[in-house]
């Protein structure tokens, strides 16, 4: 993928940003995140990770207990939502039902005060965008899950907004429906050159869509960044665990030789990976490595480790092998079904490794 | 229509399923319609008997009403009249007689009672011209038109007299024939005050109940869990005492009195209890819960994201109340309206023990012709209009708030 990430200009900027509902908990803690102009940033993270949290910060239905959003440098956080224009998408759409699609689209125009040909024309355009002329004067309940999803997003952008936030917009959607809206809405944010601040719970839709993404856990953003820098790149154990696959072997560091730190494994094997900040000798730590970086072979070679193989599956495209090491450790490698590479029986014995570079040595 | 063929088919198959099959679904029901038949069907049907049957004249004057179609008959008539009167007074239908004929014509009840002291056998055998001059005698009423007028009124067993009463078209004639003017009743107005007192206590209820039911149905803390307790509490005691305690409360020397006298705001106490006032007061306080708990259901089911939707759009905290939440909760409101507006035109308890004379509703009126006056054809005849009244009203808003209520997706 091209690096699209606009410079940061600082377009919307959360700063030391906590949020607490009844005053003890800390929902979100020290935010900081600056989002810029025209880019798709994903909000990614487990459930009750403060996302949507942070989202409703940003609309304006919940106010930061301290610290302070800003857009093009006004500070908003004090503003009611409907002051803001900023469009939002929710996660169940959140549709009047009372209204029809054409009406519900043409509500922030309407609110506005926007002359009714007005409205029409506009409405009738936005429609256009997402597909949806033919069912104008249909209501919300007589749509299906993809049509009511494209409505919410004309709704959300036929008053020209800036700034779109989406909650979850496809997580009610089968796989198939998603992926085609995955490709709309990325093409609608790039040629509305919209900010866009997506939540999802959805790691291969984060990576797919965005420009950036924010990894959540425990209301603290753990790792920003492109999809490339989060996949290939973890900074700490947590993200290397929530994105993608990865396997994590704990050991302690015996030995750090430059950039490559040695850590002994509970049954005394020693294993390279690469020193990251958390590093320290002596400390725990946890040596990341995808499954797809593991080289398996019947014969021994450099730095590899002996295994068993437990069971081995056939995806497709690729074969997925669960080997046990010595001690209590196993690891999943992950070959191309088409590859040279053995195909192994259950039981056999076979040697793993890895480039010391392909390891990451992360915090316990 | 054009079915499709498969609906045909279905159609058709459902009418082959035997009746055990069809009637399966209702079982569970069938207690509750055999309350319903017994308690309501059966009550139903006696008040419509009783409206509608008019049996004494008939019974007790076979004779004389062949000669009451003209207006005062000539001496044959009254010759059936006596003749009449002397076996009525022997099957001892002479009171209910009585009676009915004063319905009909003012001192028609003294009449009668006059004329039965001398129909004896001895008079009946008489000729008709002395006759006549007899039954003239005990009571001047019977040589004008309006007694006459009266029997020729009760001719069938069955008429729609009792129902033209309790619609309040003149049905009492003077002794000369003239409708009298002075009807005891004007049910009219009776009528009207019932709708205006139901629609005032509704309307009342509605604009208190509706922030209420607003906050109870969007708060989710402790304030919510409070108001709900509050809105129920009326439910703990009987109607009666909540009644009693408005007395307490509005009369002379009661609280509200001593609070206003003491906040300067009234020189002297002032008569709030037997006013329209202390009814309406009274009416909304009992029916406030019945207004608010369907508006709470309904409110509860609409989505809090749908007004910050609206508010995301640009709206403001008031329009999107007013554009997004409010036409969502008007189902509940037309449902709480219409509970309570039902309820309120059969109210008797309240407006008999703290309104005034001129606030007193139909089911006074039906209490006290069924109780006191024992008309039971007028009572009956005041409940059917009642009930058809409520069902008129009631039956396109129920039909409303079913569509809307089932309708949601
Ligand atoms: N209105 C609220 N009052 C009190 N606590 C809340 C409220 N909304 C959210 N929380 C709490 O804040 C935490 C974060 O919630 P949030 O909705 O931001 O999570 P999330 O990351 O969006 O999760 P999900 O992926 O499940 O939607 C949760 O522990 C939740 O219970
Ligand atoms: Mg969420």
């Amino acid at each position: 993928m091209l690096d699209r990430t606009p410079p940061d200009d600082g377009h919307v900027v959360l700063s030391s940003i906590t949020k607490s509902y009844d005053g003890s908990t800390l929902v979100v803690r020290d935010l900081n995140l600056s989002i810029r102009k025209g880019e798709f940033l994903t909000l990614l993270g487990p459930s009750g990770s403060g996302k949507t949290t942070t989202l409703m910060m940003l609309a304006g239905f919940e106010y930061p207990s301290t610290g302070q959003i800003t857009i093009d440098g006004a500070p908003v956080h004090t503003m009611p939502p409907e002051k803001r224009n900023i469009g939002m998408v929710f996660q169940n759409y959140a549709l009047f039902p009372h209204m029809t699609v054409a009406e519900n689209v043409g509500y922030g125009l309407k609110v506005r005060r926007v002359p009714r040909a007005e409205i029409d024309r506009r409405v009738g355009a936005v429609l256009e965008t997402v597909h949806l002329s033919a069912l104008a004067d249909r209501r919300p309940g007589q749509l299906s899950g993809g049509q009511q999803q494209r409505v919410a997003l004309a709704r959300a952008l036929v008053f020209e907004p800036s700034i779109v936030l989406m909650d979850e917009p496809l997580g009610a959607l089968d796989k198939k429906l998603r992926e085609h809206l995955q490709f709309e809405i990325r093409q609608i944010a790039q040629r509305y050159n919209l900010t866009v601040v997506y939540v999802t719970h959805d790691q291969y839709e984060a990576l797919t869509m965005s420009d950036r993404i924010a990894i959540f856990n425990d209301g603290r953003v753990q790792q920003l960044g492109s999809a490339e820098e989060i996949y290939a790149r973890p900074v700490n154990r947590f993200v290397a665990e929530f994105v993608g696959d990865n396997n994590c072997l704990k050991g302690r560091v015996t030995a750090i030789e430059g950039e490559i730190a040695h850590l002994r494994l509970q049954d005394g094997t020693v294993i390279r990976a690469r020193a990251t900040g958390h590093v320290q000798l002596g400390a725990l730590s946890t040596a990341a490595i995808r499954p797809e970086a593991l080289r398996m072979d019947a014969a021994p070679f450099a730095g590899s480790l002996a295994a068993t193989v437990r069971d081995s599956i056939f995806c497709g495209d690729q074969i997925r092998t669960v080997v046990d090491l010595a001690g209590t450790e196993s690891l999943v490698v992950k070959s191309a079904a088409h590859s040279a590479a053995i195909h192994p029986e259950k039981g056999q014995c076979v040697h793993v490794g890895w480039a010391w570079e392909d390891a990451w040595a992360l915090d316990a | 229509m054009n079915l499709s063929p498969s609906a045909t088919s279905q159609t058709a198959r459902r009418q082959k399923a035997p009746l055990r099959h069809r009637l399966g679904p209702v079982l569970p029901a069938l207690p509750m319609l055999a309350f319903l038949a017994l308690f309501l069907v059966v009550p139903l049907a006696i008040i419509g008997k009783t409206a509608l049957s008019d049996p004494e004249v008939s019974a007790a004057l076979p004779q004389a009403l062949a000669y009451a179609a003209d207006g005062v008959p000539d001496d044959a008539g009254f010759a059936a009249l006596v003749a009449d009167l002397v076996e009525a007074k022997k099957a001892g239908l002479m009171r209910p007689l009585a009676r009915r004929l004063e319905y009909g014509v003012a001192g028609g009840s003294a009449a009668v009672t006059d004329l039965a002291r001398i129909a004896d056998a001895e008079l009946a055998a008489q000729d008709p011209a002395a006759i006549r001059l007899a039954v003239t005698g005990s009571n001047p009423i019977w040589s004008q038109p309006g007694i006459w007028q009266a029997i020729d009124q009760g001719a069938a067993p069955w008429s729609l007299f009792y129902l033209k009463w309790a619609l309040g078209v003149p049905v009492k004639a003077t002794p000369d024939g003239q409708p009298a003017s002075d009807g005891i009743h004007d049910f009219g107005t009776i009528y009207l005050r019932t709708i205006v007192i139901s629609l005032l206590v509704t309307g009342l209820t509605v604009v208190i109940g509706y922030p209420l039911a607003y906050v109870v149905a969007t708060s989710s803390g402790m304030i919510g869990k409070v108001l709900i307790f509050l809105v129920l509490l009326p439910f703990w005691t009987s109607l009666l005492v909540r009644t009693m305690s408005w007395i307490v409360v509005l009369q002379k020397n009661g609280v509200m009195n001593d609070l206003l006298l003491a906040g300067g705001l009234t020189a002297e106490p002032l008569p709030l209890l037997y006013t329209r006032f202390a009814t309406i007061l009274a009416m909304v306080q009992i029916q406030l819960p019945f207004t608010v708990l369907p508006m709470i259901s309904v409110m509860r089911a609409i989505p809090p994201s749908h007004v910050r939707a609206a508010r995301s759009m640009g709206a403001g905290p008031v329009s999107a109340h007013v554009s997004v939440f409010m036409p969502q909760a008007v189902p509940g409101i037309a449902a709480g309206a219409l509970l309570t507006f039902v309820l309120c035109l059969g109210f008797y308890l309240t407006p008999a023990l703290v309104g005034g004379p001129g606030d007193q509703m139909v089911s006074f009126f039906i209490a006290r012709f069924t109780n006191e006056q024992l008309n039971w054809g007028l009572a009956s005849a005041l409940s059917l209009v009642l009930i058809a009244g409520a069902t008129v009203i009631a039956l396109p808003l129920s039909r409303y708030v079913f569509r809307h209520s089932s309708g949601r997706f």
